[in-house]
């Protein structure tokens, strides 16, 4: 009964106040109608409606082209002015327009040359609803242009490495003529590798060894020879002295024998042999005379036997002096065949050394030569690897690889208006307001007008008063929902009118969020002494509300815990919710309880405090 | 029993004591009024016992109980300020408070039409409360808080700012509503007149405590029958009021709203002499009257202050 008699009381004081009424129910129609004038644009559309300046510097074909590229039907070409970089930087900056381009001299030869070209983009960043769209389509033509060029470029590219791979071809017939050679010289060094290791120095080692031996028995002989002449010699000179002493001997006894045969034949003379007398003595001394004649010839003959003796040894010695010659020259050869021995082994051994070498060297150049196999086969492998990749490189479109993702946006709500997108939003917030502003000021008028006074004299508890108070305003703002939902069903057809589950979950979500902003107004109330500081405390409450709804600024632009928070306020449930059955055709169970604990926290709020201020 | 019976209540807001020692006691079934000045204590009374405050010490009981929701329904309240909603006729005003009382709807309309007669207002009864003149509109903020039939009634202040046609209709009012609704009566005001025409008795409130009670006559009693007032320029009054008081026959002299109140017997033969001696003090006299004894010269005399804005309405 209470509820109704508050109910009653308060319909018929709002309804009364018939500016206040005309207002409610004009101005959200009003603030739809506007608001879906201003975004009634359709989304999706690719044309940039902003004016922008155009400061060309470069004034070539490319520099015209990107120009051109731009679809804005508002373009204005400030190229003619001398310093038009200077122009465009003023004009955006003065605030005449949004967005200039400044297209750099030198921006076609730079491309050609293959140098990065910057277009400066002047932007009013101060416009925020703008600014973003202006720099985004501005990067969106940017990069189409570059991958017009990029693909210009790869095609180029493509026609290069085709070029290539011909000439790949031909190094992959070089590379398989390089490996027979290679297998040719393998073959080849492999058989002179079997040659050389065939030799056998042993034999000639041992030939030498054998020569060596011979020749060092021969010097052994030659040197027992040559000892034995020296023997001999040195008996030929014993016998020579002995010969001599001899032949000295025997000339004296000759000089003494014709000293004797003087002194016969001077006795002989001496004696007259004539005489008879004297003639045995003669006889005698003519026998002397005779023997020593005798004598002497023997002597003679010895003496010549002894010189020929003496010629005979001379001659000897001199055949053994020859004979030391010769073997002297033998022993002479013999050092001198030792030698070439030496020499010989000496060039076995380099021999030896060589073939060590070569075989080295030999082994060496088969590894080199398989290596160089192993590695025509790898370049041949790679050459295959290269050709094949080319190939599939160029298999490739120059528009694949420029930009291999190719962006399709498919919007799922193609023909809608930013403004049914955006009405999801507005119903809450208008709401809100509503809400806001008709609890606060209203609670506000009752407590200075003292009629809440009055209420809490009487015997009703100012729980059931508050809960009693803000159920009322629901009901009394009732009709504003049903307006804006008549609206936007009839309107705007965000919903079918004869969608009962979405219309009573919109019904449910609306209710829910006027009761927690008519909670949040009276709590307002409770710390306000007029109608106008209600009022302005309901902005300080709502105003912050709004911007953290999402609805302005997106969640996903806000720091983390901003967006945390704003996602978890009244408003941005009650949109959800909204947005949830208006824009996605489910309803979204899960807001109706959020909003739900809402009203419990908040009512229970603004009972305790509405009776703090009030019971004092 | 008392219809209303404190003892050394005490309320004290932050730097500021509006209520100490104050102990009345109201008797059953009459006009009881609380007589002071702005900011003496009477509204912080009211709102204790309207159960919108809870004194910080002292008892008091309603009706012989304490104070809660059960004796909320025994007591109307008819705010210092209208308190109504100015866009509900004074029919819809009246049902709209009744059934804050848990009245039904049969029983509160066929009270409303009886209080709209008994108040005057049964031609007004389906005009808008915002429509209505200042006194229509105290007598609708006094229906209001008749409407469930209260025991105690508590006027604040009813006829402040009332022309002094609608402020007799009131007392007429307030008269025939103590003699037809049987309650007790507790009314605040600062007009003297009022509470000598209306009150049975009077207590005197200043600076959060009850000063003296009595009935109008007896506290008149307390100043004789009659005094001079005395107005002169430049008013410098402190040095002259012990040679006043000097004079033969002067029993007291106060100052109150820029006055000298001089109480004496055959007040009229000391006019001569005392007329010399602010002439000798450089007084220039502007006004100077014998008067009778009022409550406020009652009040002035216990508490040395005048009831602001009583003036005008208590000299005769």
């Amino acid at each position: 009964m209470r509820l109704l008699n508050e109910i009653e009381k308060d319909a018929k004081i709002f309804y009364r106040e018939g500016r206040t009424v005309t207002l409610l129910i004009v101005v959200p129609i009003i603030i739809m109608l506007v608001l879906s004038a201003v975004f009634g644009k359709t989304t999706g559309d690719p044309k940039l409606n902003i004016k922008i300046g155009f400061c060309d510097l470069d004034k070539t074909n490319l520099s015209k082209d990107f120009i051109a590229g731009i679809e804005t039907s508002k373009i204005v070409d400030i190229s003619d002015n001398e310093n038009c970089n200077t122009l465009a930087q003023h004009l955006v900056a003065t605030g005449k327009l949004p967005a200039a381009v400044v297209l750099p001299q030198g921006f076609e030869q730079g491309i050609k040359k293959g140098e990065v070209q910057e277009i400066k983009l002047i932007l009013d960043n101060t416009r925020i609803q703008t600014a973003p769209s202006i720099e985004g389509f501005f990067k969106a033509s940017a990069s189409s242009s570059s991958q017009r060029i990029s693909i210009e470029y790869v095609s180029v590219i493509w026609k290069k490495l085709e070029e290539a791979d011909a000439r790949l071809d031909g190094l992959k017939n070089d590379v398989s003529d390089a490996k027979t050679k290679a297998n040719d010289i393998t073959v080849k060094l492999t058989q002179t590798k079997d040659q050389l290791e065939s030799i056998d120095f042993s034999i000639m080692t041992n030939a030498l060894d054998g020569a060596s031996q011979t020749v060092d028995q021969t010097v052994a002989s030659l040197n027992s020879a040559n000892e034995n002449l020296t023997a001999i010699e040195s008996r030929f000179a014993n016998y020579d002295k002995a010969l001599i002493q001899s032949e000295n001997d025997l000339l004296n006894i000759s000089i003494l024998v014709d000293d004797v045969a003087i002194s016969v034949s001077n006795t002989s003379s001496l004696l007259n042999c004539t005489a008879s007398d004297n003639a045995s003595v003669c006889g005698s001394v003519n026998a002397i005379n005779a023997s020593i004649g005798n004598v002497k010839t023997s002597v003679d003959d010895r003496l010549f036997k002894i010189r020929l003796a003496r010629q005979e040894l001379n001659d000897t010695n001199q055949t053994v002096q020859e004979f030391k010659g010769r073997i002297n020259e033998s022993l002479v050869a013999a050092d001198n065949a030792n030698l070439r021995i030496n020499d010989l082994n000496r060039f076995v051994e380099t021999l030896q050394e060589n073939r060590r070498d070569a075989l080295i060297t030999l082994n060496e150049a088969l590894d080199a030569s398989e290596l160089l196999l192993e590695r025509t086969d790898q370049m041949s492998s790679l050459i295959d690897n290269a050709k094949q990749q080319i190939k599939e490189i160029t298999a490739r479109r120059p528009q694949a690889v420029v930009s291999p993702i190719d962006l399709n946006t498919a919007n799922v709500f193609e023909k809608k208006t930013f403004f049914e997108f955006l009405l999801p939003g507005l119903i809450p917030i208008i709401l809100m307001f509503l809400s806001l502003f008709l609890s606060s000021t209203s609670l506000v008028r009752e407590k200075t007008a003292g009629t809440l006074e009055r209420v809490f004299i009487s015997q009703i508890s100012s729980i059931e008063y508050t809960a009693i108070k803000i159920v009322s305003y629901a009901i009394v703002l009732f009709p504003q929902l049903v307006i804006l939902l008549a609206m936007a069903s009839l309107l705007y057809n965000a919903f079918s009118i004869d969608n009962y589950e979405a219309i009573s979950y919109l019904v449910i979500v609306g209710v829910l969020m006027m009761i927690v902003f008519n909670a949040l107004g009276f709590i307002i109330a409770a710390y306000s002494d007029s109608e106008a500081t209600a009022f302005l405390a309901s902005l300080v409450v709502g105003l912050p509300l709004l911007f953290m709804s999402g609805l302005i600024f997106p969640f996903d632009f806000m720091p983390s815990f901003m967006a945390n928070a704003g996602e978890a306020s009244p408003l941005s449930q009650g949109i959800i919710g909204m947005q949830s059955i208006i824009t996605y055709g489910t309803a979204n169970a899960s807001i109706v309880s959020s909003l739900f604990y809402y009203v419990l926290v908040l009512n229970a709020i603004a009972i305790i405090v509405i009776r703090m201020r009030m019971r004092g | 029993m008392y219809a209303i019976e404190a003892n050394d209540l005490e309320k004290t807001y932050p730097k500021k004591i509006t209520l100490y020692n104050f102990s009345i006691r109201i008797p059953a079934g009459e006009i009881y009024g609380l007589l002071g000045p702005n900011g003496a204590g009477k509204s912080t009374f009211i709102r204790i016992l309207a159960g919108l405050e809870r004194q910080d010490s002292g008892e008091l009981k309603i009706l012989g109980e304490v104070p809660g929701k059960k004796i909320r329904k025994t007591i109307g309240v008819a705010p210092q300020e209208n308190s109504f909603h100015n866009l509900l006729t004074c029919f819809e005003n009246l049902i709209y408070y009744a059934e804050l009382y848990g009245m039904k709807r049969n029983e509160s309309e066929k009270r409303a039409d009886e209080l709209l007669d008994m108040l005057g207002l049964g031609e007004k009864k389906n005009v808008q409360a915002a429509w209505l003149s200042g006194g229509m509109k105290r007598r609708l903020n006094l229906a209001c808080a008749l409407m469930h039939k209260p025991k105690i009634i508590i006027l604040d202040e009813p006829t402040t700012g009332l022309d002094p046609i609608s402020r007799i209709r009131m007392w007429n009012v307030v008269r025939s509503i103590k003699e037809k609704e049987k309650a007790t009566i507790l009314l605040t005001t600062h007009y003297m007149e009022e509470a000598e025409t209306l009150c049975d008795q009077i207590s005197f409130v200043n600076r959060g405590h009850i000063v003296r009670t009595g009935t109008p006559e007896k506290l008149k009693s307390i100043i004789g029958k009659e005094f001079l007032r005395v107005k002169s320029t430049p008013g410098n009054y402190q040095k002259i009021i012990q040679n006043i008081e000097k004079i033969e026959g002067v029993k007291h002299v106060t100052v109150a709203n820029e006055e000298l109140l001089i109480e004496a017997k055959n007040a009229a033969s000391k006019i001569g002499a005392i007329t010399r001696m602010l002439n000798e003090n450089n007084e220039n006299i502007i006004d100077l009257r014998v008067s009778q004894a009022t409550l406020e010269d009652a009040f002035i005399k216990l508490t040395g202050a005048g009831l602001k804005g009583a003036k005008n309405e208590t000299t005769k």
